[in-house]
């Protein structure tokens, strides 16, 4: 029997040993909790900054802790879920002169390259699809934490990540110039172990 | 000046009036021979309006708003290669077919109203071309006159349904056609071949399935526009001086009573003033 368990570990580490680490791991957006936020900034007839979000969206990162390179990220966010706490200006933005949610009700990002900075940072870059027109962009993006949520004990990590856009490269160019043509994206995302 | 440029009532009424009137007067005025496609003024004016207010579209359009440039410049090849060959299928084709390029994204998505709304447009598209075809006569600046008048009407409830940029489109096609006209008027100087009728209504066609697929407008409203093309007939007066004055008047009775109709039934939801 002694002789068999032995013979059965060996067997084990051996295929342990000639198979790849375990690369990544896949976490989803916590859509539950709706522990996110996706929103923009953009001037406002060049007084204020308007704030809007995106109420509805999915993801999943897949994060590789021991190599963050080969990390990835893929977002899909619901057009129609935009939010500016104003319905007219909610009508107005979600109809064919901006977000055009109708014909393209979804935006995604999709990575394409993760270089890790120090202390947690990286720079993104993936391709943005939003009406119609798919463009590479890069976000500033910082790993808030890793660990066991300390109520639920579930494995979460969080990211936080920043960029600028043209919306004018999307294609959105009505109100231009008067409404700005410059957009700050911001995303938060927690995510939960799968 | 460059808020003025930027400014939707130049965009949209100043900008294509402008354009239209000019272009109408160089071709009307330089020859028999230019004047029968004088109709191309509405074209330049409408198109003028839209490079001003989105810019120039891609090669391949993409988005419905897009397309609407590509339609406008396909209608009227279209009316220049069937001009004097009166083929009211031959509109209704190109108009089914820019509804169909509009909307097919939400047509293709599932069995759902959405067709029975591009169903409706169409239907539409016909019951206009039966009321401003029918007796024959090309040359009828007259029969342009509605067009004007429920480009208004469409305008205004796109404006309704939060599509500032479907309203502009639709009251510059208005300010072209206006430009064109008031040549006409009091004195009929030129005729408009296919040109002046098809454009718009191919163009109005696709701006309504832009309304009903992708804007919160009140689509059945449109409907309440109809009869307008319908008046040209009904007016018996003779005169060049009254005429398009009482066609232009009994068209805007549908088009008020549809533009009424839509903020009564949207009045809760308008997008202007925020």
């Amino acid at each position: 029997m002694n002789r068999f368990i032995t013979l059965f570990l060996g067997v084990f580490l051996a295929i342990a040993a000639i198979l790849p680490a375990s690369a990544a791991d896949t976490y989803a957006v916590d859509t539950q909790g709706r522990h996110y936020y996706a929103g923009f900034q953009i001037s406002h007839l060049g007084f204020s900054i308007m704030h809007g979000r995106f109420d509805e969206l999915d993801g999943s990162i897949q994060y590789d802790a021991a190599n963050p390179s080969a990390s990835k990220v893929s977002v899909v966010i619901q057009a129609a879920s935009f939010n500016s706490n104003n319905p007219k200006r909610d009508g107005h933005l979600k109809s064919p002169d901006f977000f055009n949610v109708g014909e393209f009700p979804e935006i995604t990002f999709v990575s394409t390259k993760v270089e890790p900075g120090a202390n947690g940072t990286a720079k993104i870059t993936g391709d943005l699809t939003m009406v119609g027109v798919t463009k590479s962009i890069t976000l500033d993006a910082r790993l808030i934490q890793v660990g066991a949520n300390p109520f639920t004990k579930a494995a979460t990590a969080a990211w936080s990540a920043r960029g600028t856009i043209k919306r004018s490269d999307f294609d959105i160019k009505y109100g231009l110039p008067a409404i700005g043509d410059d957009v700050t994206l911001l995303l938060d995302i927690e995510a939960l172990k799968q | 000046m460059s808020d003025l440029l930027i400014h939707p009532a130049f965009q949209s009424a100043v900008l294509p009036f402008a354009v239209a009137l000019c272009a109408a007067a160089v071709l009307g005025f330089s020859s028999p021979v230019t004047a029968r496609y004088a109709g191309l003024a509405v074209v330049a004016g409408f198109l003028a309006a839209y490079v001003s207010t989105f810019g120039l579209p891609p090669l391949l359009p993409k988005t419905s708003g897009q397309k609407i440039f590509a339609i406008a410049v396909l209608a009227t090849i279209g009316s220049l290669l069937f001009d004097g060959h009166r083929t009211m299928a031959v509109g209704l084709h190109l108009a089914l077919i820019s509804i169909l390029w509009i909307g097919w994204r939400k047509i293709m998505a599932a069995p759902s109203l959405d067709h029975l709304s591009a169903l409706l447009i169409v239907a539409g598209a016909a019951v206009a071309l039966l009321g401003t075809e029918r007796d024959g006569n090309d040359d009828d600046v007259d029969k342009a006159v509605p067009f004007l008048i429920v480009s208004l009407g469409v305008a205004g409830i796109a404006f309704i349904g939060a599509s500032t940029s479907i309203a502009q489109n639709a009251g510059a096609l208005s300010a072209a056609l206006g430009g064109l006209l008031i040549l006409n008027w009091p004195k009929r100087r030129f005729g408009f071949g296919l040109l002046a009728r098809w454009v718009p209504l191919i163009v109005l066609s696709a701006l309504s399935a832009q309304i009903v697929f992708f804007t919160s407008a009140p689509a059945w409203t449109l409907v309440l526009l109809l009869p307008a093309f319908y008046v040209e007939r009904r007016v018996t007066s003779t005169s060049a001086l009254k005429r398009p004055v009482l066609i232009a008047l009994c068209a805007a009775v549908p088009t008020g009573t549809a533009f009424a109709a839509a903020w009564f039934a949207a009045s809760s939801n308008l997008s202007g003033g925020y």
